[in-house]
């Protein structure tokens, strides 16, 4: 009884700690993140409506397939984002101002202006021949991943108990970033557009969308997901103890990739070139791999911990626990170990199932309600069948 | 009631209205704004400028077509054929000079046609952006030959503020424009220059 009442306590620290289930609510007058938004989304919009305005004519059919190209690679990335956040699902209205802030605010409203100033300062400094191939990549670094991170601060202050893990970081940081990537496409439309004096917009434009598509590995989205994912170690919450080690480590990571990816002509020269952006991009899933690691722990323990107390009931087993806490091996052995009745495509929907239990008691801070009898009722239906 | 006290701000976290534990997130964000907006663009202003064109400068417009821009005129965007750099880039998609608030900038992009449709086309989307009420063409198209021989085309234009002049070139499958603004007196006075920078535009044997 004892055993089952800790459990219980158990797994309403964790769901108190964690921030599952946490909602989030935009519209916050007393939060100071919300009225520098604001402004940044504001500046930021002012910026991109003035330019579009300006060019509206000549570059309309440019914007259009910019439009549905990047729309397209959206929607591809956000079902990638969706399938990844496995452990706490991050609400839809802090994802869209996530997407938001790193679309317009991060670069029209911030990386812009700080670009062209330390690449005006390149050239003024250390001559045009060096400029051209090193001003890219020593500077998008440090203005445009700030920029993000500055984002991805707000976000932490809008949603402080929802965003308290590493994999909160990573999930919310690629939002950020993949705003900024999407934005910044349909900017570079305009570009390719006008590198051909205007004529052929759409293939000038698919051209270039196709490019950043293909080599899309060592994008925005991972830099700052990496860089999110930082910036949680080096400030710690309740949920995540400080570990700057790691923090600085993973934000050191995104700088990198991004500068040398940006960089990699000079790197390699003419002859190496490609081997430079393979590497980097190797190395970029290298990190991301290791992050997601990394991230896995804290929340694997918490859902232990939400989940402990179903098996005491029956409602789970206990070698589907460690699938649902455990990595592919785990998950392996829970499909082995299944009863002989239930498929093994039954036993991953039974596992999918228990996730949602888990967001459910989440959700419920433990407590039985409709929506976690239901789920409990889901997983007895799907073993009955 | 209940949810007007729990938007309440708790006492002691309070400031001004505002919850003081948003705080650090919300001034670390300004100052980031503040470093790349305002900070960085200071010090770009405090450095001086001085990469001006010397007797013999030749500058790259494509890899294989170069120009002479006129000794003094300040170089803020293009390579010297002299220059060397480690990604073996021998010439930037745009060139751009000043002098006395005169610009003279070039760029080049891919281009099947003459360089009649060229013009055409750089006239349409010049005018679009600049408004089509403001931008007017002051001269109408005439033929301009380089020294070495290139045929181009050449119109004048003049907008409330500006006048300038827009020139189209086509060498093989790169099309090639040059547009010079400035205000009237200026240009006025650099019309010579421009007009021996705009001839001495040439297409290399090979390019490097």
């Amino acid at each position: 009884m004892t055993a089952i009442t800790d459990s219980l306590e158990r797994r309403r620290d964790a769901i108190a700690v964690s921030g599952w289930g946490a909602r989030f609510h935009f519209f916050q007058p007393h939060n100071a993140c919300f009225w520098v938004y604001l402004g940044l989304v504001a500046s930021g919009l002012w910026y991109v409506i003035t330019a579009v305005q300006s060019t509206r004519g000549a570059f309309n059919e440019a914007y259009a397939t910019a439009l549905v190209s990047s729309g397209l690679f959206t929607l591809a990335f956000l079902w990638f984002l969706h399938w990844s956040d496995r452990w706490e699902r991050t609400p839809a209205s802090l994802a869209l101002a996530a997407f938001v802030g790193g679309g317009v605010a991060a670069p029209f409203a911030i990386a812009i202006t700080g670009n062209g100033a330390i690449m005006s300062i390149y050239t003024k400094v250390f001559g045009q021949a060096w400029a051209t191939d090193w001003q890219a990549g020593l500077t998008a670094p440090f203005v445009e991943e700030t920029s993000k991170g500055a984002i991805f601060l707000l976000m932490m202050g809008l949603a402080p108990v929802v965003i308290r893990t590493v994999s909160d970081g990573l999930i919310v940081g690629a939002y950020v970033g993949l705003g900024f990537q999407i934005l910044e496409d349909i900017f570079y439309a305009q570009n390719a557009a006008f590198a051909q004096f205007g004529a052929h917009q759409s293939e000038a434009v698919l051209g270039t969308f196709a490019l950043r598509a293909i080599t899309g590995i060592p994008s925005h989205a991972l830099y700052t997901a990496l860089f999110g994912a930082g910036l949680v170690y080096v400030i710690g919450t309740s949920a995540q103890p400080r570990r700057v080690g790691r923090g600085l480590a993973l934000v050191a990571a995104a700088m990198l990739f991004h500068g040398v990816w940006d960089s990699a002509a000079a790197i390699g020269g003419p002859v190496f070139v490609l081997f430079v952006l393979f590497l980097t991009m190797v190395f970029c899933l290298v990190a991301l791999f290791v992050a997601i690691r990394w991230a896995g722990g804290r929340e694997r323990e918490f859902m232990r911990d939400i989940m402990t107390p179903e098996v005491a009931n029956g409602t789970i087993s206990a070698a589907e626990l460690d699938a649902l806490t455990g990595h592919r091996k785990d998950k392996r052995a829970a499909l082995r170990t299944r009863p002989e009745s239930v498929s093994r495509r039954r036993e991953k929907h039974v596992l999918r199932a228990a996730r949602d239990l888990a967001e459910d008691l989440a959700a419920s801070a433990g407590a039985d309600t409709p929506e976690v009898e239901h789920s409990r009722a889901e997983i007895s239906r799907l073993r009955a069948h | 009631m209940a949810r007007a006290r729990a938007a309440r701000v708790p006492v002691e976290h309070r400031i001004f209205g505002l919850d003081r534990r948003s705080l650090p997130f919300a001034l670390a964000a300004v100052g980031v704004w503040l470093l790349w907006t305002v900070v960085l663009p200071w010090v770009d202003g405090r450095i001086g400028w001085e990469d001006t064109i010397r007797a013999g400068d030749r500058v790259q417009l494509t890899d294989d077509v170069t120009f002479a821009p006129a000794p003094g005129w300040g170089l803020q965007s293009g390579l010297r054929t002299t220059d060397r750099t480690s990604s073996g880039i021998t010439s930037t998609p745009q060139v751009e000079l000043t002098n006395d608030g005169v610009i003279f900038l070039a760029q080049r992009g891919a281009w099947k046609g003459t360089p009649r449709a060229l013009l055409d086309q750089i006239t349409k989307i010049t005018s679009t952006e600049a408004g089509r009420d403001s931008f007017e063409l002051s001269t109408r198209p005439t033929t301009l030959q380089t020294a070495s021989g290139v045929d181009g085309v050449l119109e004048g234009f003049r907008t409330p503020r500006s006048e300038g002049l827009i020139a189209a070139f086509v060498f093989g499958d790169t099309g090639l424009q040059v547009q010079v603004v400035g205000a009237p007196a200026q240009l006025a006075d650099r019309s010579e220059e421009i007009g021996r920078m705009l001839s001495s535009i040439r297409q290399e044997a090979s390019a490097r």
